[in-house]
């Protein structure tokens, strides 16, 4: 049988916890982003191998709802394709790409980050390149998991989840008589 | 960082003016567009009125691979209707809830007539907290 006390205690530390983030003591810090990407929830990349028909890694795009795609050869990482690529390199082909493979619309040797960087460097890294996705890779080059710019705003939004999550549905507008859904 | 960040209206992360193009608009002119402004996506409007957005997302799913003619389709048969918008004093807390919630990477903004005065995009809002991040440490 768990003693009340217990309860008690419990509940203490949560009113402590609330009145702390209540003050702003709690959040985000310097510190929050020196934590390795490997903390993060990353997600396993989606891979091709070099020579894969472009019609091929579309479907698969489309069909996983996944924004990016490796390439790899021999089991190295050696281009990246995002939907980016596809408005700016694969839109002039219209309906004709069927002759085209992986390799003639991918950004080659693109920018990867090993699991052990921190997140302030993918955050520089992707602020600088303009990047929405980084290859995570390992000492061999081989890629174990893509780390965007969504997975970022999920880790970060786990610090605030009063403020972020527990929103109404629409904000509270006072003084207008604007509906939303217009 | 506190939450306190969180709160303050997204008009503080400076929103871009948002490229807009009125409904009727060719796919192939609006991927043009697209195209010569770098951009990941369109905002969509009818009398100044925002009606629609169209992303590099719908251009890789509903356009590539597809066999539709882009000079015979317009924007708004490709449009996601009635997204999802907020207005520029609405807190920033509201914008990263819809994109963590709804998935999505843009948001427009509107004035309380309804037109489209400027679009949020996700590196905006982790480009404004790693600025915060550096201002408070």
């Amino acid at each position: 049988m768990v003693d009340s006390t217990y309860f008690d205690q419990f509940d203490d530390e949560l009113r402590t916890m609330h009145e702390l983030m209540d003050d702003g003591s709690i959040g985000l810090t310097d510190e929050s982003l020196r934590v390795p990407i490997s903390t993060l929830n990353l997600k396993p990349a989606v891979v091709v191998q070099s020579g894969t028909p472009v019609e091929d890694c579309i479907g698969t795009m489309v069909a996983r709802h996944f924004g990016c795609l490796l390439v790899v050869e021999d089991e190295q990482v050696c281009g990246i394709f995002t939907e980016r690529d596809a408005l700016l390199r694969l839109v002039e082909h219209a309906n004709a790409f069927e002759k085209l493979t992986i390799n003639d619309i991918m950004t080659p040797d693109p920018a990867s980050l090993s699991a052990t960087d921190t997140l302030e460097t993918a955050l520089k890294t992707m602020n600088q390149g303009g990047y929405r996705h980084l290859a995570v890779v390992d000492s061999l080059n081989k890629p174990t998991a893509v780390l965007s710019v969504k997975d970022i705003v999920s880790y970060i939004i786990d610090f605030f989840p009063e403020d972020v999550l527990n929103l109404p549905p629409h904000p509270l507008r006072l003084g207008t008589k604007h509906q939303h859904g217009a | 960082m506190d939450s306190v960040t969180l709160r303050a209206p997204l008009h503080t992360l400076e929103p871009k003016v948002p490229v807009c193009v009125t409904k009727g608009t060719k796919i192939s002119d609006v991927i043009g567009i697209m195209k010569d402004n770098r951009i990941g996506c369109v905002c969509i409007v009818e009398d100044d009125l925002l009606i629609g957005i169209f992303t590099e997302r719908d251009v890789l799913s509903k356009v590539i691979g597809s066999s539709l003619d882009t000079d015979e389709t317009f924007v708004e048969d490709l449009m996601t209707n009635d997204p999802e918008y907020l207005y520029d004093d609405d807190q920033i807390a509201f914008a990263l809830n819809r994109m963590h919630v709804g998935g999505f990477r843009h948001i427009p903004l509107i004035d309380l007539a309804g037109r489209p005065t400027g679009i949020i995009s996700v590196r905006d809002i982790l480009a404004y907290m790693t600025r915060s991040l550096a201002e408070n440490n």
